[in-house]
């Protein structure tokens, strides 16, 4: 099975954490630069808009902070605030969506070029994975490209295991429709 | 080995389900072991597996988007200043942490001792920032009031230098002065701001001069206020 993602700042995060429960801006200030990279890189996979990382990654810590207290230690502090930081995060972009500020994911235009003529593999995956649902790329980013288990991004995106797994199922299934050239050996060779 | 299609079915699922962490290598080992004998088997996933393994490069090869955590750090302690001071100044307010073992009001929480956890919290922060300012020239990290993984310096092993930059450089900036010293961010900030930088090309080796001609890009900048090179 997937190993978990490599968390051996856990060990460090639970006491800072505890402080940060105590009210200590400090420990909150040493967790915040901690995880602000990493936070920050997986914010800005699903929002273009540069200015609206900082304010999620700031609303999430300002959510550290008022819910310290209740962490219950069933996950790690690391798993926690990226469940977090998740939360934020779609909260903020459904926002924006309402008010028009940012445009639907289904509203990117259909590619005009056939795949298997276009070079450019690269733009290819990038287009299909923004015509993914924004739950669905992030569970594949959460997967691929950031290392978590399925039972980290279930804790993550507040759902059950099963639904994950259905994400990446249905993920990967839309992605090898898209891109049938990229997928190597035809089944068919079978 | 004769094997129902049922079975075949079933682990082709079973494996096929593992091909993202296989691809990004955080497979535990018993799971990679039994993906590997798994794969001559299935033309299904070694199809799939090409494709995962495209994907997984195209995220990989995104551009990172790096933020100056310090100047971020100040306007969220601006924020909860905030909450404090009106927590402060309106008791019907909760306040934004009550502590441990007291009722959860305004009236549970002496202002004067608010106002010193507040002050105190303001001046570390204050602190981190003038010592980011000395360390120009020195090289030699501020102990940390806590232990964790970003004051306990273990390099990077493909770090080469360490620089620190100022807080209101823009993120196009540092991004452009990245490319034109051919660096990439390889670890931090620290608690005192330092990064550690690698060059931008693996495929490049990390010489003396190339690290020398980095390096003096990053000096000649305004925006960097350290540079060190941390090759022997």
């Amino acid at each position: 099975m997937p190993a978990s993602t490599n968390n051996s700042t856990d060990d460090l995060d639970t006491p800072l954490l505890a402080r940060v429960a105590c009210g200590d801006r400090g420990a909150l200030a040493t967790l915040y630069l901690n995880y602000h990279r990493r936070l920050s890189r997986f914010l800005s996979r699903f929002t273009r808009r540069y200015e609206n990382v900082e304010e999620i990654l700031n609303d999430t810590f300002l959510v550290v902070w008022q819910s310290a207290r209740d962490f219950r230690h069933a996950s790690r502090v690391s798993t926690w605030i990226m469940g977090i930081a998740y939360r934020t995060a779609l909260k903020s972009l459904r926002r924006d969506q309402r008010h028009g500020r940012t445009l639907p994911l289904d509203a990117l235009p259909e590619p005009s070029c056939d795949p298997t003529q276009d070079a450019d593999t690269e733009d290819w995956i990038e287009q299909g994975l923004l015509q993914l649902s924004l739950e669905h790329r992030l569970t594949l980013e959460l997967a691929y490209h950031f290392g978590h288990s399925m039972e980290e991004i279930a804790a993550i995106t507040a759902v059950p295991v099963g639904t994950v797994k259905a994400r990446m199922f249905h993920a990967r299934e839309k992605l090898r429709r898209r891109l049938p050239a990229l997928s190597g050996e035809s089944v068919q060779q079978e | 080995m004769n094997e129902s299609p049922g079975h075949d079915d079933l682990e082709h699922t079973a494996m096929n389900e593992l091909i993202p962490w296989y691809v990004n290598g955080t497979l535990d080992d018993s799971a990679r072991r039994r993906f590997d004998r798994h794969l001559p088997t299935c033309p299904r996933c070694r199809a799939d597996l090409s494709l995962d393994r495209a994907v997984h490069a195209r995220m990989a090869a995104q551009p990172a988007v790096e933020f100056m955590p310090v100047a971020s750090l100040k306007r969220l302690n601006a924020k909860l200043d905030e909450l404090q001071s009106a927590a402060a100044h309106h008791p019907e307010v909760p306040p934004a942490v009550p502590p441990r073992g007291r009722p959860a009001t305004a009236q549970g929480l002496p202002l004067s001792r608010l106002a010193v956890a507040a002050s105190i919290a303001l001046l570390a922060v204050a602190l981190g920032v003038v010592m980011v300012d000395r360390m120009a020239g020195h090289g030699d990290l501020t102990p940390a009031t806590y232990h964790t993984v970003t004051t306990a310096r273990t390099k990077p092993p493909q770090e080469t230098i360490r620089a620190v930059f100022a807080p209101d450089m823009t993120l196009v900036e540092l991004q452009s002065l990245l490319d034109d010293a051919q660096l990439k961010i390889v670890g931090g900030p620290t608690e005192a701001g330092v990064y550690s930088l690698a060059p931008a090309s693996r495929l490049a080796p990390a010489s003396t001069l190339a690290t020398a001609s980095s390096l003096e890009i990053l000096r000649r900048h305004a925006g960097v206020r350290f540079a060190e090179s941390t090759s022997p």
